[in-house]
């Protein structure tokens, strides 16, 4: 059980992490909060980045949006 | 789970609720000044409340007889004994003597389950706390081939106190074995390891025991000294409350306040992050700037001993969870609590603090930006449809997330990814007003009255924030208003839905203060407050989210779609129905690509 779980998870986790960023705005929101709160915020954003719903996610709207392109030009 | 899936009702549908609600004022009225004498209980005042409002007020109340009694007993049983472990079969006839009583109680107020339950669960309580200790003093053999039922269910209670020692033996030896196995495997993986400490069996197995013993200890603990009978009155009127609907409950004071603080994002305490290990809970970060870290007494790894309200006697909180405790340490803003604390040196100190304004901004609306296939996509992730109703200058996720718009199109983003995986809900008048960034005006969600009558809600507002590439996330945990958002810009064809099926939750609360001499809308009432469904709301396409949620676009399943935890599983439900369509218009296949979207 503990094996499929751990494959199960390996599934869902990006080989590539997902380049994401917080905008500048918020990077110096950031850069001034306490360590721990800076930490979580940090936290988070590498969590999403190794995300497979969200990779996916992001391929299906930049599909649409090549679609678009392809039917305007 | 069940507390993230709150839905507020939206300000709009005040004048709807006040006349339901107006009218449960006349006929409380008129049952008033009845002649009686001595001045009712706190008990029996909530009990007959919950019982009018439930009558006069719920979406689809349930008749209040003898078939209602015996399906809050039956629960409220199961609640109190989920294992069956606690009372013996005679404590269970002589309850059962009571089971037609509850309609009885909740007219008349007079209360007779809840003493008998208490009377009997605190006895039974102080004779397990005995004997689980000898069971766990000597070694188990494991050796001797034995089965025990982990469900018991389908099981009855113990007939007799020896009986009730067995069940417990086995119980006990079972948890025992779980860690002694694991123990073992660990051993077996790292005995080369030069920093491994290779034990003996039997040490491992005493371990195991030890292990054992300190979790039934402090959980009979709390069941001895948190679990009293206002705790279980509580889970009463509760029992009685989502009898129901799965959605409507009851707030004591204290969990109203949990719900305010979740829905608005802020709250008043001392501003220490608490941790619980072995049965204490100790200071493991002091937010700097905080009441706490002003008055430089509380550190980090300090444990609370007790805390105590202003100038009330200390509550001593071992045993404690740390979301018991919180509830202690937060309250009131500018009120006092005092923190016995037990510094590192061992010593005991009394610590005086001042609550203030905390705010949770974790919980606010955030985003980031992922550069994929050469593009520039958007991403704002949601937590929840937070509103803050006490504040107009508090925190509202729909003023959020529009800051969060401005930002990614000052960016120059080619497409937006909303995220509201684990997203429970909130308030309906937020999710109107950011659909309405989305599309230009038109309905956005429907609501129905217990009377039948459908009111539409519309976004009045003609611009349209973002009009570029859209796509939005859900999952199994995604419910009521995110429910609402989702379905919205799939019937306006504005955007692609990703993810799982979502919860399936179509109806509408209201909190209903029980403190019917401060006025039923009091929101901080000491009686407690009522969360009634009140209302269902419909898709503007006339379909309802009620258990079929919304079906994503693009499917992608996850780990949690074979679990079933969705509102379909919920025995009580209300049905599947539907309205009639609203007038909409689908927008038309977005032609927008970034240097449009972006004007």
């Amino acid at each position: 059980m503990r094996q499929t779980i751990e494959q199960n998870n390996k599934l869902q986790a990006l080989d590539q992490p997902l380049k994401m960023a917080y905008m500048k705005a918020d990077e110096d929101r950031i850069a001034v909060m306490d360590t721990m709160k800076a930490t979580r915020y940090k936290e988070w954003l590498k969590r999403l980045q190794k995300d497979v719903y969200l990779s996916e996610s992001v391929s299906v709207l930049n599909a649409q949006i090549d679609a678009l392109k392809t039917a305007k030009q | 789970m069940k507390k993230l899936i709150t839905f507020m009702a939206n300000r709009k549908v005040w004048p709807i609720a006040l006349v339901a609600v107006g009218a449960l004022v006349f006929v409380v009225a008129s049952t008033r000044g009845s002649g009686k004498s001595e001045p009712a209980s706190k008990y029996e005042r909530i009990l007959t409340t919950v019982a009018e409002i439930l009558e006069q007020a719920h979406f689809s109340p349930k008749k209040l007889d003898d078939a209602f009694s015996r399906l809050v007993f039956q629960k409220y049983l199961a609640d109190l004994d989920p294992d069956k472990n606690i009372f013996l079969k005679s404590d269970v006839l002589q309850l059962k003597g009571l089971e037609n009583n509850v309609d009885n109680e909740l007219r008349t107020g007079k209360m007779a389950i809840v003493p008998l339950a208490d009377q009997l669960f605190q006895k039974r309580i102080a004779e397990i706390s005995n004997f689980y200790k000898i069971i766990l003093s000597k070694p188990f053999n494991f050796s001797v081939e034995e089965a025990m039922v982990t469900n018991r269910d389908s099981l009855d209670y113990p007939k007799t106190t020896a009986e009730q020692q067995e069940v417990w033996r086995k119980r006990l030896k079972y948890m025992t074995l779980e860690r002694y196995a694991d123990a073992l495997e660990s051993r077996e993986k790292n005995k080369d390891s030069k920093t491994f400490v290779v034990k003996a069996d039997t040490t491992l197995e005493r371990e195991s025991r030890e292990a054992v013993a300190r979790i039934w200890e402090r959980s009979l603990t709390r069941m001895n000294k948190k679990f009293g009978i206002d705790e279980k009155f509580n889970l009463y009127v509760g029992t009685i409350a989502e009898a129901m609907d799965p959605h409507t409950e009851f707030f004591p004071p204290v969990e109203k306040r949990a719900f305010d603080e979740q829905m608005s994002g802020r709250f008043f305490g001392i501003g220490a992050q608490l941790g619980e290990k072995d049965g204490v809970i100790r200071i493991e970060s002091v937010i700097t700037g905080s009441p706490a870290w002003k008055s430089g007494e509380v550190k980090v790894g300090d444990i609370i001993v007790k805390v105590a309200q202003a100038a009330e006697a200390p509550v001593d909180i071992t045993g404690f969870e740390t979301t018991d405790a919180v509830k202690l340490i937060r309250g009131k803003k500018g009120t006092e609590v005092r923190l016995t604390l037990r510094k590192q040196d061992g010593s005991l100190k009394e610590v005086r603090i001042v609550r203030d304004e905390i705010v949770q901004e974790e919980a606010y609306a955030r985003s980031a930006i992922i550069e994929k296939d050469n593009k520039k996509i958007g991403f704002i992730h949601l937590q929840d449809f937070y509103a803050d109703f006490d504040d107009p200058n508090g925190a509202y996720c729909a003023r959020d997330v529009e800051k969060e718009i401005r930002k990614l199109k000052a960016e120059n983003v080619d497409g937006i990814v909303l995220d509201l995986r684990f997203n429970g809900g909130g308030s309906l008048s937020e999710v109107i007003k950011m659909v309405g960034f989305f599309i230009e005006d038109g309905p956005v969600v429907q609501v129905k009255d217990r009377d039948g009558a459908v009111t539409v809600s519309n976004d009045r507002d003609k611009s349209v924030l973002y009009n570029g590439p859209f796509a939005v996330m859900i999952n199994e945990y995604s419910a009521s208003a995110s429910e609402i958002f989702a379905a919205a810009i799939q019937d306006y064809g504005r955007g692609t839905v990703i993810g799982s099926q979502s919860f399936g939750k179509g109806t509408v609360q209201r909190n209903i203060g029980l403190d019917r001499d401060a006025g039923y809308f009091m929101p901080t009432s000491e009686l407690g407050t009522l969360k009634v469904t009140l209302q269902k709301f419909y898709r503007i396409n006339g379909g309802s989210t009620q258990l079929e949620g919304v079906k994503p676009d693009i499917v992608m399943p996850d780990n949690w779609e074979f679990m079933d935890n969705k509102e379909r599983s919920y025995e009580n439900a209300l049905p599947w129905d539907q309205v009639a369509k609203a007038a909409y218009r689908v927008v038309p296949k977005s032609t927008t690509t970034k240097s449009e979207a972006n004007h």
